[in-house]
C-alpha cells in the first residue's frame, strides 16, 4: 500500500483500492455469501408446513362455498313468494374461481345452486338449512384461525418452511451423489488425458529453436483457441455425428458403408465427451507447462544425458520436477474447467451420455426451480474443486508463490 | 580412474545454417594430460568440446577416445563427462544427489550412491555440504560440486567448458590450483576450455591456441609464450608490440626488417627471405630504457633502438606500465617497480631490445584488440 502510494500518488491509489474493494465485495463476497446462505437453507416442500398451508387454502374455499349457498338460500326466501323462475346466480361464474385451485373441493361440498332450484322449499325448511350452514361456517372459521395461528410461527415464502440445515446436501439422492463422484472422476480423467497430450507438445515447443518457436506455438495452439468455445465444441459435433465427417471419411476409405445404414454413433458417448473436453481445454494445460519448461536451462538436460541418463530418467528427474508448478496450474485449471463444464456434456452428450454434475446443477436451478438445492450442489462442486487444488498442490509440493510465478 | 587419449582426425563442423565453426582439425590429446584450448569468444571452442562429448556430430572427420572410434555413440555412452559453462547443476536435488546422479542413471543402489558421493565430495573438500541444495552454496563450492558430479561417472576424459569464468579473480586462482590438484590425483584426461590465457598457461601441460575455427598452435605454456608460431598466437597470448616492414637482409637465423622506426633485427624462425613483407614483435617486458642500461648487466652489441615519447605511465604494483608514442605508433613497455619514483618518468626515451627477444614473422591475422 505504501509502495503503491509512492508509485501512483494518493488519489489514484485510493481510487484503485476502493474499486478493487467494491469489486471484491459486490462481485465475489456478497454473491458467494448469498449462495452459501441458500445452500444451507432448506425449503421444506411437501412437508408439514406446506400441507398446513394447503389445508388453510382448502378451508377458505369451503367456507366461501358455504357462504354462497347461504346467500342463495336467503335470496330464494325473499323472492320465493313471487315464485319467479330461478335466475342463474350472479355468483356462479366466480364460484369456480376458488375451485380452480389444484385441488378442487369434493363434489359433495359444492352443491350447484343452478342445478336444483328449490323453489318449493318451505320457509321453515329454509330457516333450518340456513342455521345449519351458519354453524358450518362458524366451525370452519374457528378451524382456520386455529391453523393460521399454527402457521404464523414459522411462515415462509410460498408457504414453505425454511430452516438452516444441511438437508440440501444430505437429501442429495444416491443417483445425484453418484453423478457427483463420476463427474469428479471424469474431470480427473480429462485432466490426465490433457496432461499426457500436452506434456510432449509443451516440451517440444519449449525445446524448439527460437526461430521456429513462435510460428509453431502460434499456429499450433493460439489460433484454434481464438475461436469461441461453443464453436470449438460444435466443430467436434460436426466431425463425430452419425452423418459427420469422421463417418464420411470411414465411408470414403471403405471401412463402413453409409448408404447401407452403417456408421458409428460417436457422439453421446463418454469417449466423445472426453475428446471434446480435452480438446477444449488443452490450451490451459499446454501453456503453463510450456512456460515452466521454457525456463529450464537446456544444459541441465544435456548434463543429465551426458551423465548417462535415459530419456525417461531425464524427464522424471529433471524436466518434470522443474515443470511441477506449471503442471499443477495446468491440472488445476483443466480440472476446474472440465468439472464445471456444461457446454461440452450438454451439446456432445445430448442427454444420452451420463449426466455431468454441472447439468444437474443447471436443472436444479432452472427446471426444478430449487435455487437452494442448486446452490448446495454448486457449493459441493466448488468444495470438491478446492480440495482438488489443495491435494494437487500438496502432491506437487508447490505453494501459492510458485503458482503465481 | 585413469585417463584415455583423444584423437581428432580431420574433424570439422559446419552448422546447418552453413557456418563453419571448426575447420578440419587434427589433434591428439594424450592420456592423463591437462590440455587447454585457448581462444577468443566465438572461435569454436565449445563446438569442439561438444563434438568430443557427443552432443554434435562432426561434419567431416572422426574422433576416437582410447583408440575407440566414437562415431554414432551418444553422449550418454561415451567415456567423457562434460562440465558446462553454466555448471548445469540440478537445482532441485541436494548436493549429494547431484553428485550421484550419474550413478542413479546407472542403477546403482541408494546406499552405494550416497557412499560414493561422500567420497567424491571429500575429494573436492565439500564433505559437510552434501544435504544442501546447490543454490545454498557459493560459486566456488558449486563449481566443485560440478567437478564431483562429473567425476562420479568415472570418465576417462573430463571436458570443462570455461567452468571458472563466472568466478571472481581470487576464487578463480584458488580453483585453478584445486582443479590441477584433482587432475593430478585422478589422472583423468582434462580438456579445458578457456579464453583466459593466464588460466591456460598456469594449469596446462599443453595449450592449443584457436582462432576462427582453426588451431594455430599446440605447445607447452613456455613454448607458446616464448616461441609463438603465428601472429595470432603471439598476440593473443601475452602482450606484443608489433611493427610492420619489409625484410632487408637475412643472416644467421636473423632477419633485418626495415620499418618506419628504422632497421629492426629479430629471430627469423619462419625462414622469411629478402623482400618479403614482415612483422616484428617484441614483448613489453623485454624492452629496456637506455638511460637505465647500466643496471641491466651485459647486453649484446647489436640492439634494436626506437625513439619514443611517453604518453602515460601507470603504476600497477610490481610493474610500471608505460605507454609511449613512436612516430605515431604506440608502444607498450613494462618495467619492474624498483621503488625509484623517477623510473621512466621523463618525456623522451630511447627504447632498447635484443634481437633474440625480437620475433620476425609473416603478416597474418592477429588478436583483435592487439593489432
Ligand atoms: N547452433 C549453431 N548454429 C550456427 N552457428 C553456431 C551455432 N552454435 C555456435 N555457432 C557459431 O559457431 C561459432 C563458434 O561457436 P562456439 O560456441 O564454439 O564458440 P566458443 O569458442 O565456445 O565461444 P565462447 O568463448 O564465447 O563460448 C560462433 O561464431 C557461433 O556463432
Ligand atoms: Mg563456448
Amino acid at each position: 500500500m505504501g509502495e503503491l502510494t509512492k508509485i501512483y500518488g494518493r488519489g489514484l491509489t485510493f481510487l484503485f483500492v476502493g474499486l478493487v474493494t467494491i469489486w471484491i465485495l459486490l462481485m465475489i463476497v456478497v454473491p458467494q455469501i448469498r449462495m452459501i446462505e441458500r445452500a444451507f437453507t432448506f425449503e421444506d416442500r411437501g412437508g408439514e408446513t406446506a400441507m398446513l398451508a394447503l389445508d388453510i387454502d382448502h378451508a377458505y374455499t369451503e367456507k366461501f362455498q358455504i357462504e354462497q349457498q347461504l346467500l342463495t338460500l336467503q335470496q330464494q326466501g325473499s323472492s320465493g313468494t313471487k315464485s319467479s323462475p330461478a335466475a342463474p346466480s350472479p355468483f356462479t361464474p366466480s364460484m369456480t374461481v376458488p375451485g380452480a385451485a389444484p385441488t378442487a373441493p369434493g363434489p359433495g361440498l359444492a352443491p350447484s345452486p343452478s342445478a336444483s332450484p328449490q323453489n318449493a322449499m318451505s320457509a321453515e325448511e329454509r330457516q333450518a338449512e340456513a342455521a345449519d350452514l351458519r354453524s358450518q361456517i362458524a366451525a370452519l372459521e374457528s378451524r382456520i384461525t386455529d391453523m393460521e395461528a399454527q402457521e404464523d410461527t414459522s411462515s415462509g415464502e410460498a408457504g414453505m418452511k425454511e430452516r438452516l440445515s444441511l438437508d440440501n446436501f444430505t437429501t442429495m439422492s444416491a443417483l445425484h451423489f453418484k453423478i457427483f463422484l463420476m463427474t469428479l472422476l471424469y474431470a480427473f480423467t480429462v485432466t490426465v488425458f490433457a496432461f499426457v497430450i500436452c506434456y510432449p507438445v509443451a516440451y517440444a515447443a519449449a525445446m524448439a529453436e527460437s526461430r521456429n518457436k513462435l510460428t509453431l506455438i502460434l499456429i499450433g495452439l493460439v489460433i484454434p483457441y481464438a475461436i469461441n468455445e461453443l464453436l470449438r465444441i460444435f466443430s467436434w459435433v460436426m466431425i463425430l455425428e452419425k452423418n459427420g465427417i469422421l463417418n464420411a471419411f470411414l465411408d470414403g476409405i471403405g471401412i463402413i458403408d453409409m448408404s447401407a445404414g452403417e456408421g458409428f454413433r460417436f457422439v453421446a458417448s463418454n469417449g466423445a465427451v472426453f475428446t471434446v473436453m480435452v480438446y477444449a481445454y488443452v490450451l490451459f494445460m499446454v501453456f503453463p507447462i510450456y512456460n515452466t519448461i521454457d525456463t529450464l536451462d537446456k544444459s541441465q538436460i544435456e548434463a543429465a544425458r551426458d551423465l548417462g541418463a535415459s530419456v525417461w530418467k531425464i524427464h522424471t528427474r529433471v524436466v518434470i520436477p522443474h515443470a511441477k508448478p506449471g503442471i499443477a496450474v495446468g491440472s488445476i485449471m483443466t480440472f476446474m474447467l472440465s468439472a464445471g463444464s456444461i457446454a461440452a456434456p450438454e451439446i456432445v452428450g445430448r442427454g444420452m451420455h451420463p449426466d455431468w454434475f454441472s447439468q444437474l446443477i443447471y436443472r436444479r436451478f432452472f427446471e426444478a426451480d430449487s435455487w437452494n438445492q442448486g446452490s448446495a450442489y454448486s457449493l459441493a462442486l466448488l468444495t470438491a474443486c478446492i480440495i482438488f487444488i489443495l491435494i494437487t498442490m500438496a502432491i506437487f509440493k508447490v505453494g501459492v508463490k510458485d503458482i503465481a510465478k | 580412474m585413469s585417463g584415455q587419449d583423444v584423437e581428432l582426425t580431420g574433424v570439422s563442423m559446419t552448422y546447418p545454417n552453413g557456418f563453419t565453426a571448426v575447420q578440419p582439425t587434427d589433434l591428439t590429446i594424450k592420456a592423463g594430460e591437462f590440455f587447454s584450448i585457448l581462444g577468443p569468444s566465438g572461435c569454436g571452442k565449445t563446438t569442439i568440446l561438444r563434438m568430443i562429448s557427443g552432443f554434435l556430430d562432426p561434419t567431416t572427420g572422426s574422433i576416437a577416445i582410447g583408440g575407440e572410434p566414437m562415431i554414432g555413440i551418444g553422449p550418454n555412452h561415451r567415456p567423457t563427462a562434460l562440465i558446462f559453462q553454466s555448471l548445469a547443476l540440478f537445482p532441485l536435488m541436494s548436493v549429494w544427489e547431484n553428485v550421484a546422479f550419474g550413478l542413479e542413471a546407472r542403477g546403482v543402489s541408494k546406499t552405494a550412491r550416497r557412499k560414493r558421493a561422500e567420497e567424491l565430495l571429500d575429494l573436492v573438500a565439500l564433505s559437510d555440504q552434501e544435504d544442501k541444495k546447490p543454490g545454498e552454496l557459493s560459486g566456488g563450492q558449486r563449481q566443485r560440486v560440478a567437478v564431483a558430479r562429473a567425476l562420479a561417472v568415472e570418465p576417462a576424459v573430463l571436458l570443462l567448458d570455461e567452468p571458472l569464468s563466472a568466478l571472481d579473480l581470487k576464487l578463480r586462482q584458488h580453483m585453478r590450483a584445486e582443479l590441477k590438484d584433482i587432475q593430478r590425483k585422478t589422472e583423468v584426461t582434462f580438456i579445458y576450455i578457456t579464453h583466459d590465457q593466464g588460466e591456460a598457461l598456469a594449469m596446462s601441460d599443453r595449450v592449443a591456441v584457436m582462432n576462427e575455427g582453426a588451431i594455430d598452435q599446440v605447445a607447452s605454456a613456455e613454448d607458446l609464450y616464448n616461441h609463438p608460431n603465428t601472429p595470432f598466437a603471439a598476440t593473443f597470448v601475452g602482450e606484443q608490440n608489433v611493427f610492420s616492414g619489409k625484410v632487408k637482409t637475412v643472416a644467421n637465423g636473423h632477419a633485418q626488417v626495415e620499418t618506419p622506426h628504422g632497421m629492426l633485427l629479430g629471430m627469423n624462425k619462419h625462414g622469411l627471405s629478402t623482400g618479403e613483407n614482415a612483422i616484428v614483435m617484441v614483448r613489453p617486458e623485454r624492452i629496456y630504457l637506455e638511460d637505465r642500461k647500466d643496471r641491466l648487466g651485459p647486453l649484446p652489441n647489436e640492439l634494436n633502438r626506437i625513439e619514443a615519447r611517453l604518453q602515460r605511465r601507470d603504476l600497477e604494483g610490481a610493474l610500471i606500465n608505460m605507454y609511449l608514442d613512436a612516430a605515431g605508433h604506440s608502444v607498450h613497455v613494462n618495467l619492474h617497480n624498483t621503488g625509484d619514483a623517477t623510473l621512466g618518468a621523463q618525456d623522451d626515451h630511447m627504447l632498447l631490445f635484443t634481437p633474440d627477444d625480437t620475433v620476425v614473422m609473416r603478416p597474418g591475422p592477429m588478436a583483435r584488440d592487439k593489432a
